[in-house]
């Protein structure tokens, strides 16, 4: 599997499964020391979410990721939200270089 | 001459273990685990907060896990118990499979499955992570 556009490759079958109001999916792997393709953080906006425990929600967008998982992705960061809990803020991930 | 080496070896592995276990956090020593599932599936029954994280709370291997122990800190959360899982790279593969989640750290409390560092930290933005150690009866009084 080709490494490249990885984040823009993530967003496409995020958005297929969830249909978002927001997303944005964040190659986070220059703060860590496994790769280019390593870490990824994605906000995740979208009433497919409601009713569906902070737990379920990230299963969720794990298993939809599974190929990526499968191929070299060490980390995925998620914040799944429904559009009413949104605030807009995109959390800061820890940093985690040189560990 | 093997046993000088092996005795140096032991007096070495027993002023590591000193340092495993701390004020607030015991260490659960999986370095010589022969049924890992049924190990895993024990100590999950029997903790009342159960941290699996990279490193140990004293010298955490990773943000993310660094950011769990924490937040267990911040919200008094005392005497958990630990794993390392650099430690045993078979109880960190069995783990993720016995949790279906497929990252590090995953924090059980009370034998359910809580979560990873996202969703300590969306819940503590959110105001309801103390409602949680609360509810499980896992917050220290001192």
């Amino acid at each position: 599997m080709i490494m490249r556009f990885l984040s823009k490759r993530i967003e496409e079958v995020l958005r297929v499964k969830f249909t978002p109001e927001v997303l944005e999916v964040v190659n986070e792997s220059q703060l860590h020391d496994k790769g280019e393709n390593s870490h990824f953080k994605i906000l995740i906006v979208s009433d497919a979410f409601k009713n569906k425990s902070l737990v379920q929600r990230h299963r969720e967008v794990n298993s939809s990721l599974k190929e990526f998982w499968d191929n070299g992705v060490h980390s995925i960061s998620v914040h799944a939200k429904t559009l009413e809990e949104n605030t807009g803020r995109i959390p800061k991930s820890p940093y985690c270089k040189n560990k | 001459m093997l046993a000088r080496s092996l005795w140096k070896a032991t007096l070495r592995r027993f002023s590591e273990e000193s340092h495993k276990s701390g004020p607030g956090f015991v260490y659960i020593d999986t370095t010589n685990v022969f049924n890992p599932i049924g190990f895993i599936d024990e100590i999950v029954n029997k903790s009342k907060v159960l941290l699996f994280m990279k490193g140990t709370p004293e010298s955490p291997q990773c943000g993310f896990s660094n950011y769990a122990v924490q937040a267990l800190n911040y919200y008094n959360v005392k005497n958990y118990s630990y794993v390392n899982i650099l430690e045993n790279p078979t109880i960190r593969e069995e783990v993720k499979k016995y949790s279906d989640w497929p990252t590090y750290p995953q924090l059980y409390l009370n034998k359910e499955f809580i979560g990873g560092c996202d969703i300590l930290s969306d819940m503590h933005k959110n105001g309801t992570l103390k409602d949680l150690f609360e509810k499980h009866g896992v917050v220290s009084k001192d």
